[in-house]
């Protein structure tokens, strides 16, 4: 194909994107939001609220739980807030929300042992959060489609009336994190269970005949189907298992006429066998490496 | 927050379209920033800071102010003139403000959360 008619097909590409590219499209470093403008230079990328749900279970929550980890009456200054949190939580994505902090008190030149610059930063945190949370409503198109019912996703983040940030935060938070009540209404068993079922099964058995389960490029899929095999009853399923198997959520509800964006290796696996058109895309570090080559 | 409360970065967004994407634009820059922190302690419960809080972020994070044209300047002058007359903005103003400023160019969170890959 000339390259002309490639940019052509390119533009009548629309791509459904998976958190993990919408994480970098809009929390990305420059050279790798650069990378995806290349890649979607169009108006044609599409979410799920699934997928919205994701994003804010994955970065803007954390944020949050440490923006009132600052607010606490105990916490006098930015630098004790850092030291609390690092002391007490050591995934990579508590971490990343310490780089994103300090990076705040740095763009308003806060100072991390002055107790009156804490209020400023919990301020700026907190109108951040919003604008993360109103530009991945706003810059993608919505599929639409909830297909989980998932009530988690179904939870207002920003309140119609003038609501002071605590109180706004407060209210998605517990409601967020009230799994009890959103499991008891989605769907995600019969999702599973009923809806999808020839395709689980599908899964589980190409999850038995792969050669390498524990490669690398394999381990994330067979996971997910080692969980999907051991849920076979609708008390079986919760938030913690859903956030386990998304992927599969995410690969059943993609349309099929887009395309999957995605950086995971599990689709790889899970989109051919349910002929859904996917592309991968290189990670961060490898995009980083080529721009300072 | 109206008009006439703004001026001075109106002012400032004028007087900068000259001289943007060189070290000039750094007189005009300081008045905004100066003058945005000033607001927060004149006006602070004015929703028109949400979007000049954006705003600053813009600007000022890794020094962004230097790459942007007057292009870009002008067209953030006439939202902020657009919606600083507004009479009382509501929360779906201070979006839309936003978001016409980050379809101006303005990137109004433009500090990266870098992860390890979950499964890459």
């Amino acid at each position: 194909m000339n390259n002309k008619a490639h940019q052509e097909a390119q533009k009548s590409i629309k791509h459904f994107l998976d958190t993990s590219v919408l994480r970098p499209v809009l929390l990305g470093t420059h050279a790798y939001r650069q990378y995806f403008e290349r890649q979607f230079n169009d108006e044609r990328q599409y979410v799920s609220n699934y997928v919205l749900m994701e994003f804010r279970r994955s970065y803007l929550c954390n944020i949050i739980k440490f923006y009132f980890m600052l607010d606490m009456p105990s916490i006098k200054t930015v630098g004790d807030a850092f030291k609390g949190w690092s002391h007490k939580f050591k995934s990579s994505e508590l971490k990343a929300v310490e780089q994103f902090v300090g990076d705040i008190t740095d763009t308003f030149t806060l100072g991390r042992t002055i107790p009156k610059d804490k209020a400023t930063a919990l301020r700026e945190i907190g109108r951040y959060v919003k604008r993360l949370d109103m530009k991945s409503r706003y810059a993608f198109k919505n599929i639409g489609r909830n297909e989980t019912d998932c009530q988690r996703a179904k939870i207002p983040f920003t309140s119609r009336k003038e609501v002071h940030m605590t109180e706004m935060f407060q209210q998605f938070l517990e409601k967020f994190n009230d799994t009890d009540n959103c499991r008891s209404r989605c769907v995600i068993a019969s999702f599973f269970l009923e809806r999808y079922k020839e395709q689980v099964e599908v899964f589980l058995e190409y999850a038995d005949a792969l050669p390498n389960p524990s490669k690398a490029e394999n381990k994330g899929f067979v996971k997910i189907a080692s969980q999907l095999r051991n849920a076979q009853h609708e008390e079986d399923f919760s938030c913690r298992l859903c956030e386990a198997i998304g992927d599969a959520v995410i690969a059943l509800e993609a349309p099929r006429d887009m395309r999957l964006e995605h950086t995971d290796h599990s689709f790889d696996h899970l989109c051919p066998l349910l002929n859904q058109s996917h592309y991968k895309h290189p990670s961060e570090p490898a995009i980083l490496k080529r721009s300072q080559d | 927050m109206n008009q006439q409360q703004i001026q001075p970065i109106l002012k400032a967004l004028d007087a900068i379209q000259p001289f943007t994407q060189t070290p000039d634009a750094a007189l005009y820059v300081h008045q905004i920033l100066h003058q945005i922190r000033e607001f927060e302690t004149t006006v602070p419960d004015d929703p028109l800071l949400e979007v000049l809080s954006g705003f600053y972020v813009a600007l000022a994070y890794e020094n962004l102010w230097a790459d942007y044209d007057a292009g870009q300047f002008a067209a953030v002058q006439r939202i902020l003139k657009k919606f600083a007359d507004r009479p009382a903005l509501k929360p779906m103003d201070i979006e839309k403000a936003i978001m016409e400023m980050e379809a101006a160019g303005f990137n109004t969170t433009p500090i990266p959360i870098f992860t390890e890959a979950s499964d890459e």
